[in-house]
């Protein structure tokens, strides 16, 4: 429970953190125009990343504590479950790539200026 | 299974790059959907390897727990990596691949929307052969 809760403040820190940060920056650039709608991004950008990672190694954990309790008990499908498992843990792994894609889209193409 | 798979992801790919290179600087989304499902059969590399060596790892000891009993005395039957270096091999691919996506985004200027519709490749192809092998079973 009290690890639960450190989690939780933590998670809860880093965003406070990423809302004051932006705030901060906006004061000093607040000369171009949309300078802000470029931070919002860059900061979505590695929210989206943070959220993504997390929820991946979530689903992967579950997927991997799942294949080898099935294993333990069936070891003769265990070739079977070790391709259902790499499957599995692929098409998670994709999810993580797209957000990894649009991060980098945020961060290197700038569709939004800046 | 999965060698269909791959097959099928070869198939979508290729499919999928053809169109683009047909109009001039076409090659960029050409490149970028030979280069997303690059990226997404890196991974399921990194992964397998992974998989494959901690399993290996798992049945070797159940091996020698049983050989520990009888004559051969429970030694290793063939050499196997240690866990620290299979997650180095993991870890250091993992950042080579995030490497790779930069490059091909940023300095080789592939079309980002055609990385994404590489990355999608192989997902499709995971969902046409469960298709085809619902089908099957039906």
């Amino acid at each position: 429970m009290s690890t639960r809760r450190s989690v939780l403040s933590m998670m809860f820190g880093f965003f406070v953190l990423g809302l004051v940060a932006p705030a901060h920056a906006q004061e000093a650039a607040g000369a171009v125009a949309d300078s802000g709608l470029v931070q919002w991004s860059i900061i979505t950008a590695g929210f989206a990343l943070a959220v993504a990672a997390f929820g991946a190694a979530l689903g992967q954990g579950r997927a991997v504590a799942a294949a080898a309790e099935a294993i333990a008990r069936n070891p003769g499908a265990a070739g079977e479950i070790r391709g259902a498992l790499i499957l599995g843990l692929v098409l998670i792994e994709s999810l993580v790539i797209y957000v990894l894609l649009v991060t980098l889209i945020l961060f290197f193409i700038k569709p939004f200026g800046g | 299974m999965t060698r269909r798979v791959v097959l099928w992801t070869c198939a979508l790919s290729v499919c999928l790059a053809v169109p683009g290179g047909l109009w001039p600087s076409g090659w960029r989304w050409a490149g970028g959907v030979l280069g997303g499902a690059a990226l997404l059969g890196a991974s399921a590399w990194v992964i397998r390897d992974l998989v494959e060596g901690l399993m290996g790892r798992a049945d070797d000891a159940g091996r020698r727990a049983v050989d520990a009993g009888g004559p051969a005395g429970g030694r290793p039957s063939r050499p196997v990596p240690a866990v620290s270096w299979l997650l180095v091999k993991c870890f250091t691919r993992h950042v080579m691949l995030a490497l790779a996506a930069y490059g091909m985004m940023v300095r080789l200027q592939f079309d980002p929307v055609a990385l994404v519709v590489g990355v999608t490749a192989p997902v499709a192809a995971v969902a046409a052969e469960a298709v085809r092998l619902g089908h099957r079973g039906s």
